[in-house]
């Protein structure tokens, strides 16, 4: 038998097909308060009613600042934290991962990819016993040779070699890069159907990144995984994600193909969100006036949650949140600019004339709440 | 302080060749841990072997009464004859067990306690704690007393008992409280998500990470127990025929030795006490560098390292002489310098090795500039924002170099040469730092308008409060406070917020220079977008000079006028910002270029660059780049290239690289065949 046989067993699913999905997933966190008065108790609505699909061969980026919620929908999904509300389907069946057995099944087909490399390793370890505890867990049946040979092979995935090299060492002796490779490999060790990364690449330096997001889509690609790309870096989700979805003060904002939220903005948060990136290729300067703030979680303003930062903000924006408004093809925002009246056109006609473009868009189509 | 550890982490982090298999060994290097296992290790032995080689029966009685040490009885005898050497070897033995078996499960009681509370956390949390608070507060000595004057006399087990009982509460709280944030740690979330049980992350994610801590408290608690145990028997509450250190003392006590002089009977129990108690406190000293692989082979704090930190800051030679130095600063073109570094280099000096961290820096700063660094982990940006401020700490130290500053009247002082007194007026009068980690910068029990008022009544101690306290509200409204937030702590303000406070503080005394060393980058796009459009133009209404540091090339050309691109400590290239962006000439600057992905106008290929940042400790022969360079040629490896002066338009300065495409002046290729060969040999290359 063969360590490439050993390490793809999972059958896998057809490209394209969904793999993971959230439904209206909703998180809220206690912040405990007086234990006697119940004084003081708060509850911070991290996440709020969020669907996402997650396709098998297909990169999806959920983008927001920090703080939106993207870090915990992230671990919502790898089952780290009970949900509030919502449920999560894998491959059609809703994921329980209530107790022990259940909840390492779920994680051996969902891997969590972590954003700080040298936090993320036990610093008393060598490399070669972190990688061999997760072989354990999910190679129970191989021997002590196999298990080294799915190490080496492991490290290979991940072009890490030769393997001795780095298994030898601890932690703090490998680069940030060579680290966030080792994480990988940890991951790539339950053959996963389903990579979480959260903000995978902000910790290392710039000219090391690319290597590990051409890695991450080349797994992809080759073992036909989902890959939730969480980041706070927009123009990192052009160039790698396939899907781009915005997440603000923990509700998605937009969602459709990468090229066409980067480059046809609907919602005013992620026309400010380009807006603000540094990005010296930008030929004209259009900028926006922004002296908000995010809102506090614990009390969330009513209606869209950006309508006090939202320089389009009308009437309703503040009393009604507004639903899917379906823009462009696979692209929808919700926004109460692309509702079909005069007041929102005006406001479109105003959006376009700030950020210089020449077409003004048109009204969207209200999406039912059971649509994806 | 924060940004300072992490500069010498960049330096330590990357690949090392030492291999740690046996590197716990090092740890005895140290004279002093040595020292302390040496002493360990004999009462260990004593305890042992001590019975077997004493020269006599300890109870047995002679007629060689009260005898000072002799050939026949090395320590003398007591009162009824007994032999004192043979009493103090039986006592080892007694004394020893009871202090480790004492500490042992007291250690093991404080582990399981520790650990269950802050691991489970919830209510068997506060069951446990609760019960180990109580055991604090419970006066230990008195209820030792009562324990043991109740618990029968036979045998030390009482003994053992009552001192485990009353001595794991301390260990237990703080092991506690290390579980707690080891919990939180990314590790033991990742060892989470990759499906280990409970168990597993107990015993090899957190108990691993706490052994330095648990062995200090075994080693701290066996040191106790024999002094508790010392003092019960000493007091009478033991059983005072089995000999023990404790014993012999009370005999001693109770036959007056001290009033008939003889110390020989009580000195070498107290003896024994104080010394076994050393060793293992110098045991206790050396032990995070058993345990922390890390410490094994880093050079902080070795003394190498703090005789650095002595060393007053003088300096070699600097490469050119003041007068020549002093002539550039004031002749031709460059008349509205404010700020000139020269040749300036700063090591970080470990065990047995120099890192060079900055190599032979020269810059130049003008009135209203913003001068840009850019550069990556451990490329030295941070570690030369540090040194311009002199605010570097050891074991980094300025080797070479002079920075001179030039007033507003015309003279230049070298900020190297600086005293104390006239270095703190310096540093934010003419000279303001602002760092990356607002919310460690700032004083956490000020308010913000506090700290402000603070900087200028140190500074300006004429200033009448009225007038402090006005321009504590003209600075909150200058960077875009709102002025009734003056009383706010920084713990209320978001993180936003927290670095406008800070540049208000850096702007309270009209410096003439800003250092800012990442001031956005824990910041997000759009907050980071509001604070560099609002430093851009204060820095236009008030005329002062900006040196701003970030790994953030995109963000530095929308900014800067001129761009120093860093490079393993060095300079690589020095041009306009626009320029810069337009025609990079290095290399590096080339593929860090075309790292970075872009938001607007058509996708083009990411390259990236191959390999990683050299390790400073063994740096690459030649140009640092030479390893990861697509386009190095033979004579790369083998010459440090100097900064050569390039062709194309310059507003603030002439471009320069250090590279050797560009040697001999009028043979510099023009950006077009350049690039097409670039193209071609990256091709290749991959």
């Amino acid at each position: 038998m063969t360590t490439a046989e050993m390490t793809v067993t999972r059958d896998r699913a057809e490209p394209g097909a969904a793999v993971l999905e959230a439904r209206h997933v909703t998180k809220e966190f206690v912040v405990r308060g007086n234990p006697f008065t119940r004084r003081g108790r708060r509850v911070v609505h991290a996440v709020d009613d969020v669907s996402l699909v997650l396709y098998a061969g297909r990169i999806t980026a959920l983008v927001g600042e920090s703080g939106s919620g993207k870090s915990t929908f992230a671990r919502l999904l790898a089952a780290l934290h009970p949900l509030t509300g919502g449920e999560v389907v894998y491959r059609g069946e809703v994921v329980d991962a209530k107790g022990g057995k259940r909840f390492r099944d779920h994680v051996s087909r969902v891997q969590l990819i972590l954003q700080d490399p040298f936090g993320s390793f036990n610093p008393v370890a060598t490399i070669a016993r972190t990688l061999l505890r997760a072989v354990r867990i999910h190679h129970k049946a191989a021997s002590p040779a196999q298990r080294r040979s799915i190490i080496e092979d492991l490290l290979a995935q991940v072009s890490l070699r030769p393997a001795a090299q780095f298994t030898r060492k601890y932690p703090h002796e490998l680069s940030g890069g060579q680290l966030q490779r080792i994480s990988i490999a940890r991951a790539l060790a339950a053959d996963p159907d389903v990579f979480l990364a959260d903000e995978p690449v902000s910790s290392l330096d710039v000219s090391i990144r690319l290597g590990v997001l051409n890695l991450l889509r080349r797994l992809t690609e080759e073992r036909r995984v989902a890959l939730l790309y969480v980041t706070h870096d927009i123009a990192s989700a052009r160039y790698f994600a396939a899907d781009t979805a915005v997440m603000y003060a923990g509700q998605l904002v937009e969602h459709g193909d990468s090229e066409q939220v980067t480059q046809n903005a609907a919602h005013p948060y992620t026309q400010l969100l380009i807006a603000s990136a540094p990005d010296p290729s930008r030929a004209v300067e259009n900028r926006v006036r922004d002296i908000g703030q995010p809102p506090s979680l614990i009390d969330p303003p009513s209606g869209c949650r950006f309508h006090p930062r939202c320089p389009f903000a009308m009437a309703r924006c503040s009393e009604e949140a507004p639903p899917k408004f379906a823009v462009d093809d696979g692209q929808w925002a919700r926004c109460w600019l692309y509702a079909d009246d005069d007041e929102a056109a005006a406001g479109r006609a105003q959006n376009a004339d700030l950020y210089g473009r020449g077409e003004i868009r048109r009204a969207g189509r209200p999406v039912p709440d059971g649509e994806l | 302080m924060a940004i300072n550890v992490a500069t010498v982490q960049e330096v330590e982090s990357t690949d090392s060749v030492v291999s740690s298999r046996f590197g716990w060994l090092r740890a005895f290097r140290r004279p002093l841990t040595l020292t302390g296992v040496i002493i360990v290790a004999i009462f260990c032995v004593l305890a042992i072997i001590g019975p077997f080689i004493a020269p006599y029966d300890p109870s047995s009685v002679s007629k060689a009464t009260l005898q000072p040490p002799s050939p026949e009885h090395w320590l003398g005898t007591t009162q009824t004859g007994q032999d004192i050497l043979s009493q103090m070897l039986y006592g080892t033995q007694v004394s020893m067990i009871v202090g480790v078996l004492a500490a042992v499960f007291a250690t093991v009681l404080s582990v399981v306690v520790g650990l269950a509370a802050g691991y489970l956390g919830g209510i068997s949390d506060e069951i446990l704690s609760l019960l180990a608070n109580i055991f604090l507060v419970i006066p230990a000595l008195p209820l030792t007393v009562i324990l043991a004057a109740y618990l029968p006399k036979t045998g030390s087990f009482g003994i053992i008992l009552v001192i485990s009982i009353t001595g794991w509460a301390w260990g237990a709280r703080v092991l506690r409280a290390q579980t707690l944030s080891l919990r939180k740690r990314d590790f033991v979330e990742a060892a989470r998500a990759t499906g280990e049980r409970t168990t597993s992350i107990i015993f090899r994610d957190i108990f691993p990470n706490q052994v330095a801590v648990i062995a200090a408290s075994f080693l701290g608690t066996v040191t106790g127990a024999i002094l508790t145990q010392a003092s019960l028997a000493f007091l009478g509450l033991t059983n005072v025929t089995e000999w023990s250190w404790g014993t012999i003392l009370y005999w001693a006590q109770v036959s007056s030795a001290l009033l008939t002089g003889s110390w020989w009977w009580f000195v070498p129990a107290g003896a024994a006490i104080a010394l076994l108690g050393t060793g293992l406190s110098l045991v206790n000293f050396g032990i995070d560098e058993f345990i922390n692989p890390r410490l094994r082979q880093a050079g902080i704090g070795t003394r190498k390292a703090q005789r650095a930190q002595v060393r007053p800051t003088r300096l070699k030679a600097p490469r050119r002489s003041r007068r020549e130095a002093r002539a550039s600063v004031s002749g031709g073109r460059t008349g509205d310098v404010i700020l000139q570094i020269n040749g300036l280099e700063v090591d970080y000096v470990g065990e047995g090795s120099t890192t060079k961290a900055v190599n032979d820096v020269t810059l130049t700063l003008r009135r209203g500039e913003v001068l840009g660094i850019a550069g990556e982990s451990g490329s030295g940006k941070s570690t030369l924002a540090h040194a311009i401020t002199r605010l570097h700490k050891p074991p980094a130290w300025i080797s070479a170099g002079e920075m001179l500053y030039q007033r507003d009247d015309g003279t230049v002082v070298d900020i190297l040469t600086m005293g104390d007194e006239e270095l703190r007026r310096f540093r934010w009068e003419e000279l303001a730092i602002v760092f990356q980690s607002a919310m460690h910068a700032l004083n956490p029990i000020l308010s913000i308008g506090k700290q402000i008022e603070d900087a200028i009544t140190a500074h300006r101690p004429s200033m009448s409060a009225s007038e402090r306290a006005a321009r504590v509200l003209e600075l909150l409204d200058l960077v875009g406070i709102q002025t009734d937030r003056a009383g706010a702590y920084p713990h209320e303000l978001s993180g936003g917020m927290r670095q406008r406070a800070m540049i208000a503080v850096g702007l309270a005394l009209d410096p003439e220079i800003i250092v800012m060393d990442e001031p956005t980058t824990a910041l997000d796009v759009v907050i980071q977008r509001q604070i560099v459009e609002k430093i851009i133009e204060l820095k236009d209404r008030l005329g002062f000079s900006v040196i701003f540091i970030t790994h953030d090339l995109s963000l530095l050309i929308e900014m800067s006028d001129t761009i120093a691109v860093m490079y393993a400590g060095r300079v690589v290239e020095l041009a306009d910002a626009k320029e810069f962006y337009r025609n990079p000439r290095h290399p590096y600057s080339r593929g860090l270029l075309g790292s970075f992905p872009t938001l607007s106008g058509p996708k083009r290929e990411l390259a990236g660059i191959p390999g990683s940042p050299p390790d400073l400790r063994h740096p690459p022969s030649g140009c640092a780049f030479n390893p990861r360079c697509p386009l190095a040629f033979d004579r790369c490896t083998v010459v440090v290239p100097p900064l050569f002066a390039l062709s194309g338009e310059a507003e603030w300065r002439q471009a320069e690289a250090a590279c050797l495409l560009y040697e001999g002046g009028g043979t510099v290729p023009d950006r077009a065949s350049v690039h097409e060969t670039d193209e071609r040999l990256i091709e290749e290359a991959r």
